[in-house]
């Protein structure tokens, strides 16, 4: 009777198989437990001896909670789409599907060696038609909704189409890109396009020319945390800012919500920290700089109206809309030429130097609102397209980025703020007594905000306005190895959603995955494909990597549902996960796209829970030593 | 390092190149299957490494790779003096571990040599399971040793010593129901790693008390059941079941058996212990000062020493201030 590790081992593993005493019961009379474990990318590597550290701890939690009594969902799957894959598809020519099966058959037989408990008859792979065709149909649903901040949910657009047919755009209070005024008569007068145009400026995910991290060398645009220092993550290829047409997800219609609720989540504080962090919200003042000799405005958002007297030069971001209009013949050379510099730059390098400050003057000039001084507009790197409005009042007299601005470009500053009495605050500790600043003179920096953003709503040259960080998520990737999008464009290039009937859109037979040199997904190649008749074309760009991951743990509860994403009494059932275990890495991204795209199915009444994961767990890393 | 010249790779010793020049050449992972000495300053690659990593990079047949002490071009070594073994020193990089730096650690060759109970109860024993922490296998031989003392509890050699007949004695309850009392509250807690200690301890203390004792054993199998489920599940069965033992139900802590009815104290003389003694809890400090005086041990110690003061801490220890 001697303890012989091998035998023992491999036949209670084919037991537990044969037996299939892992196989969860829809035994729904005991209390439930849902254990997840993060799923793997299935990687040519296999599993490292990293991976297992939460799957072992889900593991000993699962086993504990069945023999406690309760009826334990855990489950285990695949994040199957990916880069990899179809690097190595490009490298050898084996099919993406292939390879990543045959990756998926060794990290089963690993994780089997490991003793788990899944219950593999609920095992999913995002890459399978048979789940990516509810990855679709979820994305059908964001593309068909928009997001009321009446009711604080998402909507149909059928009922946002019938309200502008009665009432024009007056009285909507939506998430949407342009705020735009149109009356009935103008809505029912417009063509298709521009109808079509209109209602994307609401859908919760939609179609925009965003700038994109280009990169050349992987041909496709990359994601901001998939960039680093202005390369590539995987592979360290440089990359550059372009424009192009592009899905996106509103997430930010979301944002206040994905905030608040954070306070319900049993969640550690560090990781809700860097949620908040994320989302970034301040509150601030949106106000309207008028330009000289010309009837357009410049607006700009700041968390610090109280320092509006110590403006002292504009700066609009190189992306930004009117730059054309700013820019003076004068000037036009000149600014060109900054332009083209400016594109070659990612966004990480033009946040990253302070020292450096670029930047030319358009020639335009901005009234201020109160003093009535001209104010010169610049157009510079540091300031941003996607954050705020791409136009920035600078008070170089208390922002760090805008005094090395007015240093390089000498220009004038004003002291706003004295803080003699306070030697070793800084800006954002927002201490000190204000200084030439008119009627805001004497006030402390905290009361002063308060009456700059009242005095600029009395007099009509802003408004109160909160802003967030988090940014529209982008959802087109060129290409092969991802969801196919359920789109068809029209011959006057207006998408159309495929029919749910039609689902799942599968991947064309590809046997070069290299991207088209114009830019385009490797399945613009698929021409056979592509044409669906009658000058009906499909959308070539596939889906990111977190569209699958984004929902996958609400399969696990009805894997094999053919009918629906899972049925009604499974959700009710499982509700949520309980515990969640995974690494940080997926802090921000897997968390907030899983939170979002939750509580979006919450609105249309599809999930029962506010939230996908009450507790979660980060754990470490094992390092090689 | 890696440097091309005339179209042809040339893979240069990291011992031959210096810092200022590193902007000409670019570092290329090797598996570290292939890295002899891997992890220490000298890891280095052999003539016959040179020659895997050449199967696995097919695309550097053709290159020369400098050595310390001659080139190997070919998969044929060059000696540059006298005959030698060839090494190319590499440079071991410690950190994450990623695909792209080649230097994974496959679980299934820890499996192989441990078994998986033995690879879960060594990951979670590594420490907190939020911590970041190395992966060394140091102590990984520790936790084989306990499994194979938790067997021992069952079987010696051909031999089943389970005892059934009679009670299991007060003792070996209370350790028992302290374990289970430990590991039910660090795993609702997360705290794993130090369930691994609470059933070392254990262990340790039911050899100590020489307990074959179904009635302990058979709570603990299941106790341990959701860490090493394999030998749960034998021990389990050999015990007569034919159900899953992960069907089974999580034991309960029942509280009257925490108390312990005997106690252990060491004794000191002058703050420095000299012997230990088991009295019954509910001995009073006065009979317990006389029993520490009379122990054999102490007698010898005390041997021309006079006693000055006895302090006893009830339940805790007892020191004799002596002179």
């Amino acid at each position: 009777m001697e303890y012989r590790i091998k035998d023992i081992e491999a036949k209670w593993q084919e037991w537990w198989d044969q037996e299939e005493i892992y196989t969860v019961p829809s035994d729904t009379t005991k209390p439930k437990f849902y254990v997840l474990d993060m799923f793997p990318y299935p990687s040519g590597a296999g599993l490292h001896v990293g991976h297992p550290l939460g799957y072992i701890a889900s593991d000993i939690f699962a086993r504990f909670k069945r023999m406690e009594g309760y009826n334990v969902l855990h489950p285990m799957g695949f994040d199957a789409f990916g880069l990899p894959a179809e690097q190595y598809a490009i490298q050898t020519g084996v099919h993406p599907a292939e390879s990543t099966r045959e990756n998926i058959v060794r990290y089963r037989a690993q994780l089997r060696n490991l003793g788990f408990n899944y219950d593999w008859s609920r095992e999913v792979n995002t890459s399978d038609p048979a789940y990516y065709r509810w990855t679709q149909w979820i994305f059908l649903q964001l593309y068909s909704h928009w997001y009321d901040l009446k009711s604080a949910k998402a909507r149909p657009v059928n009922e946002l189409i019938q309200f502008f047919q009665q009432h024009g755009s007056s009285g909507t209070m939506a998430c949407c890109g342009e705020e735009m005024a149109f009356s009935a008569e103008e809505w029912k007068q417009m063509s298709p396009v521009q109808q079509d145009e209109i209602l994307m400026n609401f859908r919760l995910a939609y179609r925009r020319v965003s700038f994109v991290n280009w990169c050349e060398a992987l041909g496709t645009v990359l994601a901001n945390d998939e960039v680093k220092d202005g390369l590539s993550e995987r592979g360290g290829y440089p990359v550059e800012r372009r424009p192009m047409l592009q899905w996106s997800l509103r997430i930010t219609a979301y944002a206040e919500r994905l905030l608040n609720d954070l306070d319900t989540l049993n969640w550690s504080d560090a990781l809700k920290a860097m949620q908040r962090n994320w989302i970034g919200r301040s509150e601030g003042a949106r106000i309207h700089f008028p330009i000289v000799d010309s009837d357009l405005y410049l607006e700009v958002f700041t968390t610090r109206p109280d320092t509006i007297f110590g403006v002292t030069f504009m700066v609009v971001a190189p992306e930004h809309e009117l730059i054309d209009q700013l820019t003076t013949p004068e000037q036009r050379a000149i600014v060109d030429e900054y332009l083209h510099y400016v594109q070659s730059r990612s966004e990480r390098d033009r946040l990253a130097e302070v020292k450096q400050m670029t930047g030319v003057f358009t020639g335009s000039y901005a009234k201020h609102p109160f003093t009535g001084k001209e104010i010169p507009i610049w157009t510079a790197e540091y300031v941003l397209k996607d954050y705020g409005s791409g136009a920035i009042m600078a008070v170089p007299a208390d922002d760090e980025r805008d005094r090395a601005f007015a240093d390089m470009a000498q220009l004038p500053i004003i002291d706003i703020v004295d803080r003699t009495a306070w030697p070793e605050s800084r800006r954002e500790d927002k201490v000190g007594r204000m200084i030439n600043s008119d009627f805001l003179n004497g006030l402390e920096v905290l009361d002063a905000i308060p009456v700059a953003i009242q005095e600029l709503v009395d007099r009509g040259i802003g408004e109160r306005k909160v802003n967030y960080r988090l940014r529209d998520a982008l959802f087109s990737r060129q290409r092969y190895w991802g969801e196919p999008f359920p789109i068809v464009y029209n011959q006057d290039g207006i998408p159309m959603p495929v029919s749910e009937h039609d689902l799942p859109v599968t991947l064309p037979e590809l046997d070069n995955f290299k991207p088209t040199s114009d830019g385009h997904s490797p399945l613009a190649r698929a021409r056979d494909w592509v044409e669906t008749g009658g000058g009906v074309m499909r959308e070539t760009d596939t889906m990111p990597g977190y569209a699958g991951s984004s929902w996958y743990f609400l399969r696990y509860m009805d894997a094999r549902n053919e009918n629906a994403f899972a049925s009604r009494e499974s959700l009710d059932y499982w509700q949520d996960v309980d515990l969640y275990i995974g690494g940080t890495e997926h802090a921000v991204g897997h968390l907030m796209y899983a939170r979002f795209w939750h509580k979006f199915l919450f609105d249309l009444g599809l999930v029962p829970t506010k939230e996908p994961f009450r507790k979660l767990i980060n754990q470490g890393m094992i390092q090689a030593s | 390092m890696k440097e091309k010249v005339e179209g042809k790779h040339i893979f240069r010793c990291a011992g031959l190149v210096n810092e200022e020049d590193l902007g000409h050449y670019i570092r290329i992972p090797v598996l570290i299957d292939y890295v002899r000495e891997y992890g220490t300053d000298s890891s280095y690659l052999d003539e016959q490494s040179v020659r895997q990593f050449v199967e696995w990079r097919p695309e550097y047949k053709n290159a020369v790779f400098e050595c310390a002490n001659g080139r190997i071009e070919n998969g044929v070594f060059t000696p540059a003096g006298k005959k030698d073994a060839s090494r190319l020193y590499t440079h071991s990089e410690v950190g994450k571990m990623s695909k792209s730096k080649y230097n994974v650690i496959n679980p299934d060759d820890v499996v192989d040599v441990y078994g998986a109970d033995c690879f879960r109860m060594y990951e979670m024993f590594l420490g907190p399971i939020e911590q970041s922490k190395p992966w060394d296998t140091k102590g990984i031989d520790g936790v084989s040793k306990f499994l194979k003392r938790f067997w021992a509890l069952f079987a010696h050699q051909d031999q089943w010593i389970v005892s059934t007949g009679g009670h299991p004695d007060r003792e070996s309850l209370r350790i028992l129901h302290q374990t289970i009392q430990r590991v039910r509250d660090d795993i609702n807690r997360f705290s794993i790693n130090t369930c691994v200690s609470h059933f070392m301890i254990c262990v340790n203390e039911l050899k100590r008390l020489d307990c074959h004792h179904r009635d302990i054993l058979e709570p603990l199998v299941l106790l341990i059941a959701p860490f090493a489920p394999h030998i749960a599940e034998e021990l389990w069965h050999l015990l007569g079941h034919k159900t899953s033992v992960h069907h089974g139900h999580y034991p309960e802590v029942i509280d009257s058996y925490l108390i312990s009815d005997e106690v252990v104290y060491p004794v000191s003389i002058n703050g420095k212990r000299r012997a230990e003694m088991t009295v019954p809890t509910d001995t009073d400090a006065k009979k317990v000062e006389e029993l520490a005086l009379a122990l054999p041990e102490i007698v010898k110690w005390m041997d021309g020493l006079h006693v000055r003061k006895v302090i006893v801490v009830p339940g805790r220890m007892i020191n004799i201030v002596a002179g």
